[in-house]
């Protein structure tokens, strides 16, 4: 069975590039308002691993139908040698530059393409049309159009009837904002065409719903990590011995915000990644923290010590000490020994973590002061920050590759009208995130809970 | 919620079992292809991993794309799963990348070596330990508590930092001075002699052996697991050497000469009766776990009695009672096996399995890979061309304004209604006042067309102006373009052609072109080069 191929053709700039542009999800077509952007047929294959299930073939659009359907008409023999006049015009005049448009569009309908003929229906339909329909009507191939409505759908109606004249089968679809059930449901139409074409068009249609959840759960993941990464976000700084840490404050604060901001940012870029989005112009209100009283002064020690391990250590050692005076003694002492060790190892363990971060070692400090912005304590940030990924999430999925403006995300977290019980849920899944250590098995398996309650907050069908 | 999520998650898992994407074409394919294991990654390909991630993010998209077009059909066969599919993107960027194949290679030789240097190095220790405590020149006799205390007890004393390293984080911070005990056994611990040893290696290794030590160190928090339980597993390596060498040197010496064990304590209660059954007692407890298999390898009362000697007292042996003191062996042959050996044996396989599961971890865990598996997964199914867009070279308009007077258009023009613009004639008239208007391009004729033209030529009228009316929601066609330039010729140069794109409202009145449509109609149109031709917008002031 041959692959099936579908030639996207039609009038120039009425929406043939756009259509493959959202099908192929390629943002690399050109869309331009000037007629004559694209000048050669380009294939865009729908590959599953190292097969090919369909062909969209973007071509460019007619100029001269009229001199050609002329040219046609002048070697036409009877109705049934019309597909091979159109293959002797395009023998002919390939080489030539009168008809390069004509023959690179036809070309690939000559070769098995189907028609897949579009117009805008924001627009009247005209007799300009009659010749380039008739042309691909002398081809043969199966066909469809469909009505992509540029603006205001006025002449839908009009360009129904007169393509029903032309075509069996009529669409009317916005490519532009067409979405992603629709754009399946689409692709399920061209199978119809041909009865060979549609096991292929079938298992086209149900591998991208497959990938569209495999793109929400990889999604859902990014966003979770985004979460986790912020919320365990802390910036350090160490004092000089004595220094004052309000010095400090403003520009710690600011570097920590920062840093949320970008993580936040890196997750977003990855989403529209995600999505097949490689540069997407975004317009986002960056976020502002909830809670800003994060600044604390600490003591630190070299190895990760606290002063509560060093006052233990002493402890254990004086009281071992002591314990062997106790048994030199036979246990005359009743283990006074091993209290005045333990108290004393104690003392001096106490004492001694402030020499010991005044204590240099091979010129490394062995403690001091330092600053400690975070981490956020705010139970609300999660939901600010799952809120604005959510709606960014809804404007990337809902986005097609033909849209070329800015992607403006608005400020609402769209969280409130969640159940109550999915607040919970998260809730719980927020706050299980933040006890657990990243790296740790734990904290996987908290990033993996998470990941779960996003991806299904990422259904198009919950509420917003 | 945990229940819930993991049958949430079981849910997930089977739909992917399921789903024709993991299933899909070109899984038939590569079923024949070896399949890369699941096993846990060993040290080196972790290694590898950390320099291939780093490889990744110096490529351009396009050598990242052309990689992941070449691994996704492997990856979809392998069902997705982290290790393999990691393993299979390894295998594919070490075909491109000398620097991963060499630091695979390197840290595997390099882990190689450190692994022979410690179990040489604790053989070493171990038979030189047993040696000393074994000593034996006939003069005195094998003290059974040294050889116990060396062999045994302080083995398994050493054996806490293991255990410490053992417990989860959480309990060993709740754990008051753990973590300081840990430091310091870490600190101290044999396997620390393994960067020693490689400081006999090639330059290359050490090289590739600070590289790595410092990725390790640049993802502590993610990577500390996995250096901890090397660390340990060497250490727990050099432990089982010594035991091996322990155990072997007792055995030959046993074998190969005679020993004459005792006991003796300055620990004693004065009554030598007492301190034999209390030995017993110790003795018996020690047995436990063999007597029921070798019951001779407990040391029976009576030779515990005899065996009992002071060195205050120096007496020698004679033959016999040499022979019979010579029965202890059984009991420290299974001693050392059972409490020093073996436990060594069973640290090791914890050890090395708790590095292998946190190899596992640290792979799942490695900064950008799910990022680089995900990218391949997506790339499996893939929708966009291979082929680069070839564009018409973009048009640069010279600066000059649209006209919007029409009062700069002659009195009577010869109008041309371009197909089929719906505009009655009248309506025309009345905007235009022409003197004749003229209909061509749509459902004409080509013939009908070249007509229009003739028909120009003849004219020799006063009407100077030719204004062709334009439907601007429609875009200038290359028909239209030779139409412009057969009138054009036919009417001879000087002639002012005015094209003249009009919007038209449901009533059939004219409305003017937006700005952006009269633009596309005056970039086609300036491309001729002709100096006589204009394009006019519709003044609003008309179209209302």
């Amino acid at each position: 069975m041959s692959t099936p191929v579908f030639a996207v053709v039609g009038h120039p700039n009425k929406g043939k590039s756009s259509l493959v542009a959202t099908l192929a999800r390629d943002a690399t077509v050109g869309i331009a308002p000037d007629p004559g952007t694209t000048t050669h047929a380009r294939r865009f294959p729908m590959r599953v691993a190292d097969t090919v299930l369909y062909t969209l073939v973007d071509t460019p659009g007619f100029q001269r139908a009229r001199a050609a359907l002329d040219w046609m008409r002048q070697h036409e023999g009877d109705a049934a040698s019309r597909p091979a006049v159109v293959a002797r015009f395009v023998a002919e005049h390939h080489s030539g530059e009168r008809f390069r448009d004509e023959c690179e569009l036809l070309r690939p309908i000559l070769d098995g393409a189907g028609i897949i003929y579009v117009v805008d229906g924001a627009t009247p339909y005209g007799p300009e049309y009659d010749a380039e329909m008739e042309i691909l009507r002398w081809t043969g191939r199966p066909s469809m159009a469909i009505i992509n409505p540029i603006g205001q759908p006025l002449h839908v109606d009009s360009w129904t009837t007169a393509l029903g004249q032309f075509f069996r089968v009529v669409r009317v679809l916005d490519v532009l904002q067409a979405r992603f059930d629709q754009q399946v449901e689409l692709l399920r139409v061209f199978g119809l065409l041909q009865e060979e074409w549609r096991p292929s068009l079938e298992r086209a249609a149900d591998i991208l719903i497959d990938h569209r959840r495999h793109q929400q759960e990889d999604a859902a993941r990014v966003m979770a990590e985004m979460i986790s990464a912020v919320l365990h976000h802390v910036e350090l700084r160490r004092l000089e011995l004595g220094e004052p840490a309000q010095r400090h404050a403003a520009a710690l604060q600011e570097q920590y915000q920062g840093r949320l901001r970008q993580l936040e940012r890196e997750a977003r870029n990855e989403v529209e990644r995600i999505y097949g989005y490689d540069a997407l112009n975004r317009n986002e209100p960056e976020f502002e923290l909830l809670d800003l009283d994060l600044l604390a002064e600490e003591s630190w020690l070299a190895f990760g010590l606290k002063r509560r391990d060093l006052v233990a250590a002493g402890a254990v050692s004086g009281a071992v000490t002591g314990g062997l005076v106790d048994a030199s003694l036979l246990g005359t002492s009743f283990l006074a020994g091993s209290a005045i060790g333990g108290l004393v190892g104690g003392a001096l363990g106490w004492f001694s973590t402030d020499k010991l971060a005044e204590l240099k070692v091979l010129h490394q400090p062995m403690g001091g002061q330092r600053l400690r912005y975070g981490p956020a304590k705010s139970l609300q940030l999660p939901f600010v920050l799952l809120g604005r990924a959510r709606l960014h999430h809804q404007l990337v999925a809902g986005r097609t590759h033909a849209q070329r403006g800015t992607l403006v995300v608005g400020q609402g977290t769209a969280m409130h009208a969640l159940p109550d019980r999915v607040k919970k849920e998260l809730a719980a899944r927020f706050q299980r995130l933040r006890r657990t250590s990243p790296g740790s098995d734990g904290h996987e398996t908290a990033l993996a809970l998470l990941t779960d309650a996003i991806a299904d907050l990422l259904e198009p069908s919950q509420p917003n | 919620v945990h229940g819930q999520a993991h049958l949430l998650s079981e849910q997930r898992n089977e739909q992917r079992k399921r789903s024709l994407y993991c299933h899909s074409a070109g899984g038939a394919n590569h079923a024949a292809m070896p399949r890369p294991a699941r096993s846990a990654p060993r040290l080196a390909e972790l290694a590898a991993l950390m320099a291939a991630v780093d490889w990744d993010e110096r490529q351009s998209a396009s050598t990242q794309t052309a990689l992941d077009r070449e691994v996704a059909p492997q990856l979809q066969a392998s069902g997705h799963h982290p290790v393999v599919a990691g393993r299979i993107w390894l295998a594919a960027v070490a075909q491109r990348s000398r620097e991963v194949q060499e630091t695979q290679q390197r840290v595997d030789h390099m882990l190689g070596w450190t692994q022979a240097g410690m179990v040489i190095l604790g053989l070493l220790l171990g038979w030189l330990t047993t040696f000393g405590v074994f000593y034996y020149d006939g003069s005195s006799r094998v003290n059974v508590v040294v050889a116990l205390a060396v062999l045994v007890v302080i083995p398994a004393v050493l054996l806490l930092p293991l255990l410490l390293a053992a417990l989860p984080e959480r309990i060993v911070s709740a754990l008051p001075a753990a973590a300081p005990l840990a430091a310091v056994m870490r600190a101290l611990s044999p396997g620390r002699l393994a960067p020693w040893l490689l400081r006999w290696g090639p330059q290359d290794w050490r090289e590739t052996w600070k590289g790595w030590q410092g990725r390790l160190a640049a993802h502590r928090t993610l990577y500390g697991p996995v250096q901890k339980w090397t660390l340990l597993r060497w250490s727990q390596l050099f432990a089982l050497a010594y035991q091996t060498a322990a155990l072997l040197t007792v055995i030959l010496l046993v074998v190969f000469t005679d020993l004459a064990f005792g006991w003796s304590t300055t620990l004693t209660t004065g009554d030598p009766e007492r301190d034999a059954q209390r030995v017993h007692r110790a003795t018996s407890l020690l047995a436990l776990p063999w007597t029921a298999i070798v019951p001779d390898a407990a040391p029976s009362p009576e030779l515990i009695t005899e065996s009992r000697y002071y060195r205050a007292a120096p007496r020698s042996l004679s033959s016999a009672e040499a022979s019979r003191l010579g029965g202890w062996w059984r009991f420290v042959v299974l001693a050392l096996a059972v409490y020093g050996w073996l436990p060594r044996l069973l640290t090791l396989t914890l050890a090395h399995a708790r590095l292998r599961t946190s190899a596992r971890a640290a792979w799942v865990a490695t900064p950008r890979l799910t990022a680089v598996l995900r990218r391949i997964r997506l790339a499996s199914v893939q929708t966009v061309s291979a082929e680069q867009e070839q564009r018409a070279e973009a048009f640069t308009l010279h600066p000059f304004s649209i006209t919007n007077d029409l009062t700069a258009i002659d009195a009577q023009p010869i109008v041309i209604n371009w197909s089929a613009v719906p505009l009655a004639d009248d309506v025309l008239q009345q905007h235009l006042r022409p003197r004749q208007i003229l209909a061509a391009g749509g459902a004409a004729t080509m013939e009908a067309d070249q007509a229009v033209v003739a028909r120009l030529g003849a004219d020799r009228s006063e009407a100077e102006e030719i204004v062709i009316v334009v439907k601007a929601w429609e875009p200038p066609l290359l028909e239209f373009v030779d139409f412009v330039r057969s009138v054009r010729q036919a009417l001879g140069r000087n002639r002012s052609i005015l094209v003249l794109p009009v919007a038209v409202n449901a009533a059939g009145q004219p409305q003017a072109a937006s700005e952006s449509q009269t633009g596309v109609w005056q970039r086609k149109l300036t491309q001729l080069g002709d100096p006589w031709l204009r394009v006019a917008a519709f003044p609003r002031e008309a179209a209302s």
